[in-house]
């Protein structure tokens, strides 16, 4: 032990305050430093001059009568008495159970935000119906006369605007007419040039095929 | 807690307030000593001691047997004591008086003689402990003066061991510094 480490516990050991283990290897620094012994003596004699003075100066006293009086004004005072439901439990039963308690209504205020996040069943969302499935604005395209039903109607079905379920098959017509006219000697390919889209109402049960080119362009539909 | 001072806690709690009084008897002293000390006014002292009395007997339904009848006592009183003392340094100081005027205060104001009569000025030991903070002026006075334990005072101030051994060696360090040059009269022994 050093001497700045020993002037930090001597006020302790000059009272007797200091632990075993500290104070016996302060003794043996004490004993071969001089420096050290003298701020001990100053530390005990001072601490030794406080206390004489102390025991000097405790004469204050409640003079019989003051005592008395207080005495007989403090038992006039009621005792405060528990109130009943403390007085069932122990207070660290009552910490436990307040603990419980709050636990519990943690786990239940979590559990509601959870369910009402993730785990709750909620209705499909309204799918707002696409702008090509309403009544189009300007006029339809004139329909090739092959493509054109009995009821001869000229502008595309309006489907249900609630949840029109739309099937898109990307499939060449089977329709040879549908086709366009391959020029005489044109290489024959496969690419496909017509596309079909097929939409069913939900609600109706209306079933409407469009008929796209490859451009995707409507060119006619079929009910 | 002694088999004495728990058989009056009984008694007292079954109702027989009279034996209240030989049970704080023996703390007396104590209490009024402790509260000047760390009020610095006899009077504030007084009431903190009645007022540590008070609860002590309007509380004792809530005092807990196995731990130490003064410990509890005194833990009031510190409590009370700070109250006191708190309210004392927070109070504002008014030059008003009857009169109004200041030299009303002058006038009606006691005489340095008067107050020393009276018994209102400091003592030397209480000189001392200014250079004190309020915290280690009351582990020094219930270590050093009171002569409880370590653990003692601890309890009482509801702090750590180590926190009142640390708040301890200052408060010796800043005495010793403070006999030395600031109250020298004190220092001629301890030399």
């Amino acid at each position: 032990m050093n001497c700045r480490r020993a002037r930090r516990s001597i006020p302790l050991l000059a009272g007797n305050d200091l632990p075993e283990r500290k104070a016996r290897q302060l003794r043996v620094h004490l004993e071969r430093c001089e420096m050290c012994r003298k701020t001990l003596r100053e530390y005990s004699a001072a601490l030794r001059r406080v206390k004489e003075l102390a025991d000097r100066e405790t004469a204050a006293d409640w003079t019989e009568a003051e005592w008395q009086a207080l005495t007989a004004g403090t038992t006039s005072a009621r005792i405060e008495k528990r109130p009943f439901i403390f007085s069932l439990f122990e207070p660290r039963l009552m910490t436990f159970l307040a603990r419980g308690l709050a636990m519990v209504v943690a786990a239940v205020i979590i559990g509601l935000i959870f369910w009402n996040t993730v785990l709750k069943p909620r209705p499909n969302p309204v799918v707002p119906t696409p702008a090509y499935v309403r009544k189009p604005e300007t006029a339809p395209p004139v329909l090739p006369p092959n493509l054109q039903n009995k009821n001869d109607r000229k502008e595309p079905a309006v489907l249900s605007q609630e949840r029109p379920i739309i099937v898109v098959q990307a499939r060449e017509h089977e329709r040879p007419e549908t086709r366009p006219k391959e020029p005489a000697g044109a290489k024959k390919n496969n690419i496909q040039d017509v596309v079909s889209v097929t939409l069913v109402s939900q609600d109706t049960g209306l079933k409407v095929v469009w008929f796209l080119n490859r451009n995707f362009q409507w060119v006619g539909e079929e009910k | 807690m002694n088999d004495r001072e728990k058989e009056l806690v009984d008694v007292v709690l079954a109702g027989k307030t009279e034996a209240f009084e030989p049970l704080v008897l023996p703390y007396r002293k104590s209490l009024l000593n402790i509260a000047h000390r760390i009020t610095g006014n006899m009077e504030d002292a007084k009431e903190a001691a009645q007022e540590t009395l008070m609860k002590a007997f309007k509380y004792l339904k809530s005092y807990d047997p196995n731990r130490s009848f003064r410990n509890w006592l005194f833990g009031i009183l510190v409590n009370e004591a700070r109250n006191f003392r708190a309210e004392r340094t927070n109070a504002p100081l008014s030059l008003e008086t009857d009169e109004g005027t200041e030299r009303g205060l002058a006038a009606n104001g006691p005489a340095p003689g008067d107050a020393y009569a009276a018994g209102e000025t400091r003592s030397r030991l209480m000189e001392c402990l200014t250079v004190l903070t309020a915290r280690e002026k009351e582990v020094f006075l219930l270590r050093d003066i009171e002569q409880l334990s370590i653990t003692e005072a601890a309890e009482i101030l509801k702090i750590s061991s180590i926190s009142v051994r640390v708040n301890l060696s200052r408060a010796r360090k800043k005495v010793k510094e403070a006999i030395l040059t600031e109250c020298p009269h004190l220092a001629e022994d301890a030399r």
